[in-house]
Protein backbone atom coordinates (compact mmCIF):
# COMPACT_ATOMS: atom_id res chain seq x y z
CA UNK A 1 0.00 0.00 0.00
CA UNK A 2 1.42 3.25 -1.12
CA UNK A 3 0.75 6.94 -0.34
CA UNK A 4 -0.86 8.89 -3.21
CA UNK A 5 0.62 12.39 -4.10
CA UNK A 6 -1.54 14.33 -2.01
CA UNK A 7 -1.36 11.83 0.79
CA UNK A 8 2.23 12.38 0.82
CA UNK A 9 1.92 16.24 0.35
CA UNK A 10 -0.08 16.34 3.97
CA UNK A 11 2.38 14.20 5.49
CA UNK A 12 5.07 16.14 4.57
CA UNK A 13 3.35 19.17 5.88
CA UNK A 14 1.82 17.61 9.01
CA UNK A 15 5.41 16.52 9.68
CA UNK A 16 7.06 19.76 9.41
CA UNK A 17 3.86 21.66 11.36
CA UNK A 18 4.45 19.12 14.04
CA UNK A 19 8.51 19.38 14.39
CA UNK A 20 8.40 23.40 14.04
CA UNK A 21 5.96 23.37 16.89
CA UNK A 22 7.97 20.70 18.37
CA UNK A 23 11.40 20.95 17.83
CA UNK A 24 12.64 18.15 20.39
CA UNK A 25 10.39 15.39 18.33
CA UNK A 26 11.21 13.81 15.54
CA UNK A 27 9.04 11.77 12.39
CA UNK A 28 10.26 8.15 12.77
CA UNK A 29 7.94 6.25 10.31
CA UNK A 30 4.54 5.75 8.68
CA UNK A 31 2.53 2.59 8.14
CA UNK A 32 -1.13 1.49 7.29
CA UNK A 33 -3.30 1.22 10.07
CA UNK A 34 -3.65 -2.61 11.22
CA UNK A 35 -7.47 -1.92 11.87
CA UNK A 36 -8.55 0.19 9.08
CA UNK A 37 -7.29 -0.06 5.17
CA UNK A 38 -8.49 4.41 4.85
CA UNK A 39 -6.19 5.12 8.24
CA UNK A 40 -2.58 5.39 8.31
CA UNK A 41 -0.24 5.61 11.62
CA UNK A 42 2.76 8.16 11.55
CA UNK A 43 5.08 7.17 14.41
CA UNK A 44 7.39 10.02 16.43
CA UNK A 45 9.99 9.96 19.25
CA UNK A 46 8.29 10.95 22.25
CA UNK A 47 8.82 14.37 24.28
CA UNK A 48 10.39 14.88 27.37
CA UNK A 49 7.74 15.89 29.80
CA UNK A 50 4.11 15.28 30.27
CA UNK A 51 3.17 18.61 29.82
CA UNK A 52 4.62 18.66 26.13
CA UNK A 53 3.34 15.43 25.18
CA UNK A 54 -0.26 16.31 26.40
CA UNK A 55 0.52 19.76 24.08
CA UNK A 56 1.23 17.83 21.17
CA UNK A 57 -1.93 15.29 21.52
CA UNK A 58 -3.51 18.37 21.27
CA UNK A 59 -1.77 19.91 18.54
CA UNK A 60 -1.39 16.70 16.42
CA UNK A 61 -5.26 15.96 16.68
CA UNK A 62 -6.35 19.27 16.15
CA UNK A 63 -4.08 19.27 12.64
CA UNK A 64 -5.38 15.56 11.79
CA UNK A 65 -8.86 16.83 12.46
CA UNK A 66 -8.44 19.51 10.03
CA UNK A 67 -6.80 17.21 6.83
CA UNK A 68 -9.84 14.61 7.93
CA UNK A 69 -12.54 17.00 6.96
CA UNK A 70 -10.88 19.34 4.45
CA UNK A 71 -9.39 16.33 2.35
CA UNK A 72 -11.08 13.51 3.81
CA UNK A 73 -7.68 11.89 4.97
CA UNK A 74 -7.38 10.18 8.09
CA UNK A 75 -3.45 10.26 10.13
CA UNK A 76 -3.13 9.47 13.40
CA UNK A 77 -0.01 11.06 15.01
CA UNK A 78 1.36 8.30 17.77
CA UNK A 79 4.53 9.64 19.81
CA UNK A 80 5.72 6.43 21.25
CA UNK A 81 9.24 6.33 20.21
CA UNK A 82 12.54 7.23 22.08
CA UNK A 83 15.78 7.05 20.46
CA UNK A 84 14.34 4.44 17.95
CA UNK A 85 13.15 2.21 20.46
CA UNK A 86 9.34 2.12 21.76
CA UNK A 87 8.92 3.69 24.85
CA UNK A 88 8.10 2.82 27.84
CA UNK A 89 5.24 4.64 28.94
CA UNK A 90 3.77 7.66 27.30
CA UNK B 1 -23.93 -4.45 -1.79
CA UNK B 2 -25.10 -7.78 -3.15
CA UNK B 3 -24.38 -10.65 -2.20
CA UNK B 4 -22.43 -13.21 -4.82
CA UNK B 5 -23.68 -16.48 -5.66
CA UNK B 6 -21.89 -18.12 -3.28
CA UNK B 7 -22.26 -16.33 -0.76
CA UNK B 8 -25.87 -16.82 -0.90
CA UNK B 9 -25.70 -20.61 -0.99
CA UNK B 10 -23.68 -20.24 1.90
CA UNK B 11 -25.57 -17.99 3.60
CA UNK B 12 -28.97 -20.45 3.22
CA UNK B 13 -27.20 -23.28 4.21
CA UNK B 14 -26.10 -21.84 7.27
CA UNK B 15 -29.87 -20.21 8.02
CA UNK B 16 -31.48 -23.78 7.12
CA UNK B 17 -28.66 -25.57 9.80
CA UNK B 18 -29.73 -22.96 12.56
CA UNK B 19 -33.50 -22.73 11.83
CA UNK B 20 -33.40 -26.94 12.05
CA UNK B 21 -31.13 -26.98 15.21
CA UNK B 22 -33.14 -24.57 16.93
CA UNK B 23 -36.31 -24.18 15.69
CA UNK B 24 -37.55 -21.52 18.41
CA UNK B 25 -35.24 -18.82 16.20
CA UNK B 26 -36.31 -17.52 12.86
CA UNK B 27 -33.85 -15.58 10.53
CA UNK B 28 -34.61 -12.45 9.37
CA UNK B 29 -31.98 -10.75 7.29
CA UNK B 30 -28.53 -10.27 5.70
CA UNK B 31 -27.01 -6.63 7.02
CA UNK B 32 -23.43 -5.52 5.92
CA UNK B 33 -21.61 -5.28 9.18
CA UNK B 34 -21.13 -1.47 9.96
CA UNK B 35 -17.81 -2.13 11.34
CA UNK B 36 -15.47 -3.68 8.18
CA UNK B 37 -16.70 -4.27 4.71
CA UNK B 38 -15.45 -7.10 4.77
CA UNK B 39 -18.52 -9.15 6.73
CA UNK B 40 -22.02 -9.56 6.64
CA UNK B 41 -24.54 -10.11 9.97
CA UNK B 42 -27.25 -12.29 9.76
CA UNK B 43 -29.90 -10.75 12.42
CA UNK B 44 -32.41 -13.72 13.93
CA UNK B 45 -34.73 -13.89 16.49
CA UNK B 46 -33.65 -13.67 19.89
CA UNK B 47 -34.63 -17.15 22.23
CA UNK B 48 -35.95 -17.36 25.39
CA UNK B 49 -33.40 -17.78 27.33
CA UNK B 50 -29.29 -16.99 28.34
CA UNK B 51 -28.68 -20.78 27.74
CA UNK B 52 -30.25 -20.96 24.92
CA UNK B 53 -28.55 -17.62 23.40
CA UNK B 54 -25.23 -18.86 24.34
CA UNK B 55 -26.11 -22.90 22.97
CA UNK B 56 -26.81 -20.41 19.41
CA UNK B 57 -23.80 -18.45 20.19
CA UNK B 58 -21.77 -21.57 20.28
CA UNK B 59 -23.17 -23.22 17.53
CA UNK B 60 -22.96 -20.32 15.16
CA UNK B 61 -19.83 -19.23 16.01
CA UNK B 62 -18.29 -23.06 15.04
CA UNK B 63 -20.41 -22.41 11.68
CA UNK B 64 -19.31 -19.26 10.85
CA UNK B 65 -15.63 -20.39 11.40
CA UNK B 66 -15.72 -23.38 9.32
CA UNK B 67 -17.14 -21.03 6.64
CA UNK B 68 -14.45 -18.25 7.04
CA UNK B 69 -12.01 -20.81 6.83
CA UNK B 70 -12.81 -22.98 4.00
CA UNK B 71 -14.35 -20.03 1.90
CA UNK B 72 -12.72 -16.90 3.19
CA UNK B 73 -16.24 -15.08 3.94
CA UNK B 74 -17.05 -13.50 7.15
CA UNK B 75 -20.67 -13.84 8.35
CA UNK B 76 -21.94 -12.67 12.43
CA UNK B 77 -25.00 -14.60 13.39
CA UNK B 78 -26.39 -12.02 15.10
CA UNK B 79 -29.98 -13.48 17.78
CA UNK B 80 -31.13 -9.95 18.66
CA UNK B 81 -34.19 -9.25 17.06
CA UNK B 82 -36.68 -8.53 19.86
CA UNK B 83 -40.31 -9.25 17.87
CA UNK B 84 -39.48 -11.66 16.16
CA UNK B 85 -40.11 -10.14 12.59
CA UNK B 86 -38.70 -12.98 10.45
CA UNK B 87 -37.72 -12.84 6.81
CA UNK B 88 -36.22 -14.73 3.79
CA UNK B 89 -33.75 -14.88 2.08
CA UNK B 90 -35.34 -12.61 -0.77
CA UNK B 91 -35.72 -9.84 1.60
CA UNK B 92 -31.46 -9.64 1.64
CA UNK B 93 -30.60 -6.36 1.62
CA UNK B 94 -34.22 -5.09 1.42
CA UNK B 95 -34.06 -0.96 2.44
CA UNK B 96 -35.06 -0.37 5.97
CA UNK B 97 -38.72 1.19 4.98
CA UNK B 98 -39.42 -2.55 3.70
CA UNK B 99 -37.18 -4.08 6.05
CA UNK B 100 -37.10 -3.93 10.08
CA UNK B 101 -36.53 -1.06 11.42
CA UNK B 102 -33.15 0.62 12.22
CA UNK B 103 -34.15 0.88 16.16
CA UNK B 104 -34.71 -2.77 16.01
CA UNK B 105 -31.75 -3.57 13.36
CA UNK B 106 -29.59 -1.71 15.85
CA UNK B 107 -29.49 0.51 18.75
CA UNK B 108 -31.69 3.39 19.92
CA UNK B 109 -29.43 6.92 20.67
CA UNK B 110 -30.25 6.11 23.75
CA UNK B 111 -29.04 2.28 23.83
CA UNK B 112 -26.02 3.90 22.29
CA UNK B 113 -25.86 6.31 25.06
CA UNK B 114 -26.03 3.58 28.19
CA UNK B 115 -23.49 1.64 26.71
CA UNK B 116 -21.21 4.84 26.66
CA UNK B 117 -21.81 5.71 29.95
CA UNK B 118 -21.34 2.05 31.26
CA UNK B 119 -17.72 2.16 29.37
CA UNK B 120 -16.74 5.61 30.26
CA UNK B 121 -17.26 3.84 34.29
CA UNK B 122 -15.48 0.99 33.66
CA UNK B 123 -13.02 3.56 32.49
CA UNK B 124 -13.15 5.34 35.86
CA UNK B 125 -12.93 2.00 37.47
CA UNK B 126 -9.71 0.86 35.21
CA UNK B 127 -8.35 3.87 36.13
CA UNK B 128 -9.05 3.66 40.14
CA UNK B 129 -7.02 0.74 39.84
CA UNK B 130 -4.06 1.67 37.69
CA UNK B 131 -5.29 -0.29 34.41
CA UNK B 132 -4.32 3.08 32.37
CA UNK B 133 -3.92 1.20 29.11
CA UNK B 134 -7.33 -0.60 29.46
CA UNK B 135 -8.70 3.06 30.55
CA UNK B 136 -7.57 4.63 27.32
CA UNK B 137 -9.34 1.84 25.80
CA UNK B 138 -12.53 2.10 27.56
CA UNK B 139 -13.13 5.99 27.13
CA UNK B 140 -12.29 5.63 23.85
CA UNK B 141 -15.33 3.38 23.03
CA UNK B 142 -17.26 5.19 25.58
CA UNK B 143 -16.58 8.46 23.39
CA UNK B 144 -17.17 6.47 20.09
CA UNK B 145 -20.61 5.42 21.43
CA UNK B 146 -21.85 8.82 22.59
CA UNK B 147 -20.82 10.50 19.35
CA UNK B 148 -23.02 7.75 17.88
CA UNK B 149 -25.58 7.81 20.06
CA UNK B 150 -25.71 11.51 18.78
CA UNK B 151 -26.02 11.24 15.34
CA UNK B 152 -28.54 9.07 15.59
CA UNK B 153 -30.38 11.42 18.07
CA UNK B 154 -29.89 13.86 14.84
CA UNK B 155 -31.10 11.45 12.17
CA UNK B 156 -27.10 11.40 10.61
CA UNK B 157 -26.77 7.65 10.40
CA UNK B 158 -27.56 5.59 7.76
CA UNK B 159 -28.13 1.99 8.21
CA UNK B 160 -25.56 1.28 5.08
CA UNK B 161 -23.21 3.51 6.75
CA UNK B 162 -19.53 2.04 7.88
CA UNK B 163 -19.16 3.30 10.99
CA UNK B 164 -15.11 3.44 11.05
CA UNK B 165 -13.01 5.82 13.38
CA UNK B 166 -12.68 8.10 10.27
CA UNK B 167 -16.27 8.02 9.76
CA UNK B 168 -17.66 9.27 12.99
CA UNK B 169 -15.06 12.21 13.42
CA UNK B 170 -15.68 13.42 10.01
CA UNK B 171 -19.33 13.40 11.05
CA UNK B 172 -19.25 14.38 14.26
CA UNK B 173 -17.15 17.17 13.59
CA UNK B 174 -18.37 17.71 10.09
CA UNK B 175 -22.23 17.83 10.69
CA UNK B 176 -22.85 18.48 14.73
CA UNK B 177 -19.77 20.88 15.49
CA UNK B 178 -19.40 23.02 12.19
CA UNK B 179 -22.47 22.59 10.24
CA UNK B 180 -25.13 22.32 12.57
CA UNK B 181 -23.16 24.23 15.93
CA UNK B 182 -24.59 21.23 17.93
CA UNK B 183 -21.61 21.10 20.41
CA UNK B 184 -19.24 22.91 20.97
CA UNK B 185 -15.61 23.81 18.90
CA UNK B 186 -13.38 22.86 21.57
CA UNK B 187 -14.73 19.40 20.76
CA UNK B 188 -13.73 18.84 17.73
CA UNK B 189 -10.40 17.14 18.06
CA UNK B 190 -11.21 15.17 21.20
CA UNK B 191 -12.24 12.42 19.27
CA UNK B 192 -9.00 12.32 18.05
CA UNK B 193 -7.03 12.53 20.82
CA UNK B 194 -8.78 9.61 22.09
CA UNK B 195 -7.81 7.66 19.13
CA UNK B 196 -4.49 8.57 18.92
CA UNK B 197 -4.14 7.35 22.84
CA UNK B 198 -5.88 4.01 22.42
CA UNK B 199 -4.19 3.21 19.47
CA UNK B 200 -0.76 3.68 21.85
CA UNK B 201 -2.46 1.31 24.42
CA UNK B 202 -3.51 -1.07 22.09
CA UNK B 203 -0.75 -1.60 19.58
CA UNK B 204 1.97 0.00 20.76
CA UNK B 205 4.91 -1.33 23.11
CA UNK B 206 4.54 2.25 25.25
CA UNK B 207 1.60 2.10 27.72
CA UNK B 208 0.08 4.89 29.02
CA UNK B 209 0.96 6.96 31.53
CA UNK B 210 -1.28 8.01 34.69
CA UNK B 211 -1.30 11.73 33.72
CA UNK B 212 -2.49 10.86 30.01
CA UNK B 213 -5.29 9.20 31.43
CA UNK B 214 -6.04 10.91 33.73
CA UNK B 215 -6.33 14.44 31.31
CA UNK B 216 -8.45 11.74 28.82
CA UNK B 217 -10.74 10.63 31.40
CA UNK B 218 -11.68 13.81 32.42
CA UNK B 219 -12.01 15.04 28.67
CA UNK B 220 -14.47 11.91 28.01
CA UNK B 221 -16.17 13.58 30.91
CA UNK B 222 -16.84 16.44 28.99
CA UNK B 223 -17.72 15.09 25.79
CA UNK B 224 -20.22 12.22 27.03
CA UNK B 225 -21.65 14.49 29.55
CA UNK B 226 -22.14 17.58 26.74
CA UNK B 227 -23.99 14.12 24.78
CA UNK B 228 -26.11 13.42 27.39
CA UNK B 229 -26.99 16.69 28.63
CA UNK B 230 -27.83 17.58 24.93
CA UNK B 231 -30.17 14.83 24.92
CA UNK B 232 -31.50 15.26 27.97
CA UNK B 233 -32.77 18.65 26.94
CA UNK B 234 -33.99 17.32 23.50
CA UNK B 235 -36.33 15.04 24.60
CA UNK B 236 -37.53 18.11 27.06
CA UNK B 237 -38.61 20.14 24.49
Amino acid sequence: MRLNFKQQELVDQLVKDIETKFPEVRFVSIEPSPESVNSWWLDFTKPDDEERLAALIEYASELATDILLDYGHHFVVLPVVENGKATAEV
Amino acid sequence: MRLNHKQEELIAQLVKEIEEKFPDIKFVETVPSPESVNTLWLHFTQPDDDERFMKIAEYASERTMDILLDYGYHFVVLPVVANGKSGSLANQFADSSRSIQWEERFMSYQSWLDKANENLAAAQLCFDNGYFNACANRLYYAMFQAGIAALVKHGLLRPDAQVGHDWLQTNFSGQLIKHRKIFPAKFRSYLFEALLVRSTADYRMASVSRDTASRQLKKAKEFINAINLEASHATQL
